[in-house]
């Protein structure tokens, strides 16, 4: 489904991303765990288009054809499936839920696909139907993250990028969320996920990368990384 | 209510009106763009001179407000195109340069083209005539002002709050990284903004011209500097806070002239001002703003 080869990103002078290369196969929940300033929203941010890569490709492929990422425009990228949650989920907040769901749809056109995913989305997460005309800014945290995960959903993603969806979350929401990110693998959606939460990413994750100043320092399963002396030292803090 | 105060509302409104449509535009381009648009005005003076020249050429009114609006949308499109979809991105006080620079441009070369002679600028008879209240009047120019104005803002209410491109604007003047990541071309809208403003402050110098009989090149000063009192007024990018904030002023500044003894009521001008230094120092947001957000 993507298939990543040696990526440079530079920020400024800093070089944050150094060849790197991993894979996501469609179907799959693939996390990406790593340590603050590792690259891990540098990855994303420049899988949308937002930053531009000084070297490398990013490669989708779909069934209706292949993307190149890296020379492609945001809105070309969301029509092709790729669809990000941001961290900090920057839903818009003087916007009413209902007008953030329907940006998440801004790509799309055909009116009644539309309803039928919002109505998916409602179902998913009913708060969002009850608090349709409530300014998305009053919503609590947990809500303001089932709205930014429910605006990405409404443009149709075949390749979603989850970015911290963990971040200042209560515990209870943290296990709603991850529930909800199982149930979208299960029904065909392709996941990549950042967490700081290393733990609960590596236990639903069928493949894993660890990042480390902007390179991937260790692959393997979810399982096998969980199992890993040194990611359950450096990440998880368990053993010695 | 006596035909002078009813006179001096009618009058404040007109004012207030021509204010508020010029200052929408403003807070819009500032709202999405976060730059204060110096060369806004100018779009007042562009579309006073369209209309004289159109008028001049016998097209017919009703043609002559279609073209005027559309003269304005192409200008502020081709301004946001040529000059400011570049500066994404760029140093705040570059844009601000170029809007000054901008400005400075399009006044210079109205002034080669023109000359700096004022010109009569006439509405036809009609709006010249008066209409009876039972008692009190107002001229037929301040009312088409009035009710021209409402209608357009009216449309632009419609357009920015029940639109999906109003939608996106608001959406990308609100968070540009979110509305890239939603696949809105922040580009277009940021020229789509550019345009419905400036067609807003072409209409605004059509009326201007009606209201005042006399147009030159550089008569986008005084409405651009005003409106952007007005939009300081309201609170800077907010719409609504544009719209109170015009109307307060036009009525503010026609009660001054109206109450002030005939020595005083020269100063218009420096009220206005002083209104604004006032507020700058009292409620720096805006009299209508809670509070502003601090955008990283």
């Amino acid at each position: 489904m993507l298939e990543v080869r040696g990526l440079n990103v530079f920020r400024g002078a800093t070089h944050v991303l150094k060849d790197l290369s991993f894979d996501v196969a469609a179907g799959e929940l693939a996390a990406l765990v790593g340590a603050n300033g590792a690259g891990k929203s540098t990855t994303l941010l420049t899988l949308s288009g937002l930053l531009r890569a000084r070297s490398g490709s990013a490669v989708v492929r779909t069934g209706h054809g292949s993307l190149d990422l890296l020379r492609a425009a945001p809105a070309t990228i969301v029509r092709a499936g790729v669809v990000q949650c941001p961290e900090g989920r920057q839903i818009f907040q003087s916007l009413t839920v209902a007008e953030n769901l329907a940006m998440g749809a801004f790509t799309r056109s055909d009116a009644a696909e539309i309803a039928r995913t919002t109505e998916e989305v409602h179902a998913l997460f009913p708060i969002l139907a009850e608090r349709r005309s409530t300014l998305a800014g009053a919503l609590s945290g947990g809500e303001q993250m089932m709205l930014a995960m429910g605006r990405a959903l409404l443009a149709a993603p075949r390749l979603l990028l989850l970015d911290e969806p963990s971040l200042g979350l209560a515990p209870k929401m943290v296990e709603t969320i991850f529930d909800v990110i199982v149930g979208l693998k299960a029904s065909g959606v392709t996941i990549l996920l950042i967490e700081q939460n290393a733990a609960m990413a590596l236990e639903i994750a069928d493949r894993a990368y660890v990042l480390e100043q902007g390179r991937i320092a260790i692959a393997g399963t979810g399982a096998e990384l969980a199992g890993n002396d040194e990611v359950r030292r450096v990440y998880l803090g368990i053993g010695a | 209510m006596s035909q002078y105060l009813f006179q001096q509302l009618v009058n404040g409104l007109a004012l207030g009106s021509l204010y508020a449509l010029v200052a929408i535009g403003f807070s819009m381009i500032y709202g999405i763009v976060r730059l204060i648009n110096f060369a806004h005005g100018d779009l007042v003076m562009i579309g006073a001179f369209a209309t004289l020249a159109m008028v001049a050429a016998g097209v017919p009114w009703p043609l002559v407000l279609l073209f005027v609006l559309l003269i304005g949308a192409l200008a502020g499109a081709t301004i946001g195109t040529v000059v400011f979809k570049p500066l994404i991105g760029a140093p705040q006080v570059t844009g601000f340069i170029a809007t000054l620079a901008v400005s400075i441009v399009i006044q210079n070369t109205a002034l080669m083209i023109l000359s700096g002679q004022p010109r009569n600028f006439l509405f036809p008879a009609v709006m010249r005539q008066r209409v009876d209240f039972g008692g009190v009047s107002a001229s037929v120019t301040d009312l088409t002002i009035i009710g021209l104005t409402a209608l357009m803002i009216a449309a632009l209410l419609f357009i920015v709050y029940r639109t999906r491109l109003g939608t996106a604007m608001r959406a990308t003047a609100e968070n540009v990284m979110a509305a890239r990541l939603m696949g809105i071309a922040v580009d277009r809208t940021i020229v789509v903004a550019f345009a419905i403003g400036s067609a807003l402050a072409a209409v605004a110098g059509l009326l201007w011209g009606g209201k005042f009989g006399q147009i030159d090149p550089l008569l986008g000063f005084v409405p651009g500097l005003k409106a952007f009192v007005a939009c300081v007024i309201g609170g800077v990018g907010s719409i609504g806070g544009a719209l109170l904030g015009g109307y307060l002023l036009g009525l503010a500044e026609v009660l001054f002239v109206g109450l002030m003894p005939q020595e005083v009521s020269g100063y218009r001008d420096s009220f206005v001002f002083l209104l604004l230094i006032v507020i700058l120092l009292v409620r720096p947001s805006g009299l209508f703003m809670r509070h502003v957000e601090e955008r990283a």
